[in-house]
């Protein structure tokens, strides 16, 4: 039985970790089930801050709801003069990253600058994070911390864990925010926000 | 040799690593394609897109993991020799979870710690039953693919990402766009199947490798039985043969003692007559039957030795050589005022015979020579038998001596007869070649001293 120790030590600690690794939500939250006027008009410009690839769910939702928007995960600041809204899909992504010429430094920068010209140009944001549980890291909470400040309107899924306070952020800069169980959820709140 | 074996061991395992490390900047491209159909699948809600990035993405992971893991095992079993203790399996998980937190760390794709423990507990697990034979290396990769196949699809399994597996970049992505066009019920029962099955697989071919070892150990050990068994009835009839031998050889001396007495009495009848040449012949006789006699307990009692000169016994060997057709020649250079030996004539001479023979056939049908030169050295008598053959190879230098060794599909028993007629006589015998230019054999006998204990002819002629 000896000899099979390192692989229990092994099972054992792959067992324990996941529960080491969950932590508790940040806190209660007020949230909307949908928004209860639109907020935002047509044409929308759907980009990605991290360039996750998962971005494009967005653009196929817009398309379903018959909303006229350009996919654009690379988009930058001076491209905004044709849009009136901006919907922002946030989640880092290294291989979705790499197909463009940008280190994380410069997709932040990018990320910034385009929420900064869209404030100083009143067009709404929308931040969705599809991403729950799956993109947890330092550089996706960053990206959430540099944007959520700026934005209009927050969809996320409820079952992040949001273990950098995400929650906190929203809360303090009182954006009006709606959680969903599903990715197919975010179609009626995404909705509501433009009719 | 060892040792070198091991280095090369652990620097291809280094390079195996170190490729797996970089594989993944290596087929960028490969990444690129999922991305790209990844977003393609999106758009045009494709579901059987997303199946084959799936498989893409199981394959990228299997050969990435297999290069990393496969090379740790190399680096570790060269170092501790497989034998399977503690230290190196906790070594070898430690040194795994290094090089997984590197990966990590350099590409910053996020794989999952969890998955990677579960496999090291899964490879670790196996590993006890993979035989530690020739063909260790090639059934731990096998299993080693099937349970990295397993794994990856393992990490595509939606309803375990709440426990922290497949949380990398691409697996990410992929259960992300499953859960928006199929709520992920393609992956919850595709991966699954796929991870069970590629698991099944791996637990039954362990079981089958260990099955199968255990009837190869069982087989090996009835085969050693009857190899001895075989040799022990082979040195029962020998034995037998030999005592057989020794009977006919015994026999011989009732028949030469009829001759011998028979002579005698002949010669008795002719004592006062003048036939002095009948006379002659007869005293040859009688020393014929006289040496044909001492040459007969020579063979039966092999502790029966004489002093001798030298010459005559070297004298001796070489006229019973047989070197017709052959370009040999047999140079024999003696030192002068060469004491006597105290050796079993028949013996010693078939022992230096037998050196003389395996020189002749080093030789071959070339030319060459042979030089037997014998010197004093102390108290010692030192016997040099050189030939320029075509030596003997380094790796069987220490086999020569052994029983049934031989590279001509002779008896092989010519030289460890010698070595135990030439200690029978504490003596010693060394071996030194060079192969491709000479062969020389250097054979040390005490010299005979006077009023050393002998034996006499006579008192033992039976």
């Amino acid at each position: 039985m000896k000899r099979f120790l390192p692989a229990l030590v092994c099972l054992c600690v792959a067992i324990i970790l996941p529960f080491l690794l969950v932590s508790s939500s940040s806190g209660k939250i007020s949230t909307y089930p949908n928004l209860p006027a639109p907020i935002a008009k047509e044409k929308i410009l759907i980009t990605s801050a991290g360039q996750a690839v998962e971005s494009t769910v967005l653009k196929s939702i817009a398309d379903q709801l018959n909303l006229e928007s350009d996919y654009r995960p690379r988009a930058l600041a001076a491209d905004l003069y044709d849009y009136k809204s901006v919907v922002i899909v946030v989640g880092f992504s290294k291989n979705g990253l790499s197909q463009t010429i940008r280190s994380i430094k410069e997709e932040n920068g990018r990320s910034k600058e385009l929420i900064m010209e869209a404030e100083a140009n009143a067009i709404p944001v929308i931040l969705v994070d599809i991403t729950g549980v799956l993109r947890e890291d330092a550089i996706t909470h960053s990206l959430l911390e540099t944007i959520i400040p700026h934005i209009t309107y927050y969809i996320g899924l409820k079952n992040s864990n949001y273990n950098h306070d995400v929650r906190g952020l929203l809360k303090e800069n009182h954006i009006p925010t709606t959680l969903v169980n599903h990715i197919n959820d975010i179609e009626v709140p995404f909705n509501s926000a433009y009719r | 040799m060892k040792k070198n074996d091991n280095h090369t061991s652990i620097m291809i395992g280094i390079i195996l690593v170190i490729i797996g490390i970089l594989l993944p900047t290596i087929v960028e491209g490969w990444s690129t394609y999922m991305i790209e159909n990844l977003e393609g699948s999106t758009l045009l809600m494709d579901s059987g897109k997303l199946v084959i990035i799936s498989i893409l993405y199981v394959m990228k992971y299997c050969i990435i993991f297999f290069f990393i893991l496969f090379g740790g095992i190399l680096i570790i079993y060269g170092n501790f020799s497989r034998n399977g203790n503690l230290l190196w399996q906790f070594l070898y998980a430690m040194l795994m979870l290094l090089i997984f937190f590197i990966y990590n760390y350099l590409h910053k794709e996020g794989f999952s710690y969890i998955s990677h423990l579960l496999t090291l507990a899964f490879l670790l697990f196996v590993q006890h039953f993979i035989p530690r034979r020739k063909n260790f290396y090639i059934i731990y990769s096998i299993l080693l693919t099937f349970i990295l196949l397993a794994v990856a699809w393992m990490q595509l399994i939606p309803w375990l990402s709440k426990f922290g597996i497949g949380t990398d970049d691409i697996a990410t992505s992929i259960k992300i766009i499953d859960q928006y066009l199929n709520d992920n019920y393609l992956l919850n029962t595709l991966a699954s199947l796929f991870f069970i099955l590629f698991l099944i697989i791996s637990v039954i071919l362990t079981f089958l490798v260990y099955l199968l070892n255990k009837r190869i150990i069982a087989m090996e050990k009835i085969q050693e039985n009857e190899m001895e068994l075989k040799a022990t009835r082979m040195a029962l009839v020998e034995s037998k043969v030999h005592e057989e031998i020794n009977s006919l050889v015994h026999d011989l001396k009732t028949p030469l003692s009829t001759l011998e007495g028979l002579s005698s009495l002949i010669k008795l009848r002719l004592k006062g007559r003048g036939e002095s040449s009948i006379k002659e012949y007869l005293d040859r006789m009688g020393s014929a039957i006289q040496k044909m006699n001492d040459m007969i307990s020579e063979i039966l009692y092999e502790n029966i030795k004489q002093p001798i000169s030298i010459k005559e016994l070297l004298e001796y060997v070489t006229s019973h050589l047989i070197l017709s057709e052959k370009n040999i020649e047999i140079i024999v250079k003696l030192e002068d005022y060469l004491p006597l030996i105290c050796v079993n004539k028949i013996r010693f001479s078939r022992a230096i015979s037998n050196i003389l023979e395996n020189a002749i056939s080093s030789i071959g049908e070339s030319e060459g020579t042979i030089r037997v030169s014998v010197r004093r050295l102390n108290h010692q008598v030192v016997f040099e038998i050189m030939d320029n053959g075509r030596g003997i190879e380094t790796s069987h230098i220490h086999s020569i001596w052994e029983e049934g060794f031989s590279t001509r599909n002779s008896s092989g028993i010519g030289l460890s007869f010698v070595k135990s007629v030439v200690e029978n006589h504490h003596g010693t015998i060394r071996v030194s070649s060079v192969p491709g230019s000479h062969t020389q054999m250097n054979i040390t006998l005490p010299i005979h001293e006077e009023g050393g204990e002998t034996y006499e002819y006579n008192d033992l002629s039976r």
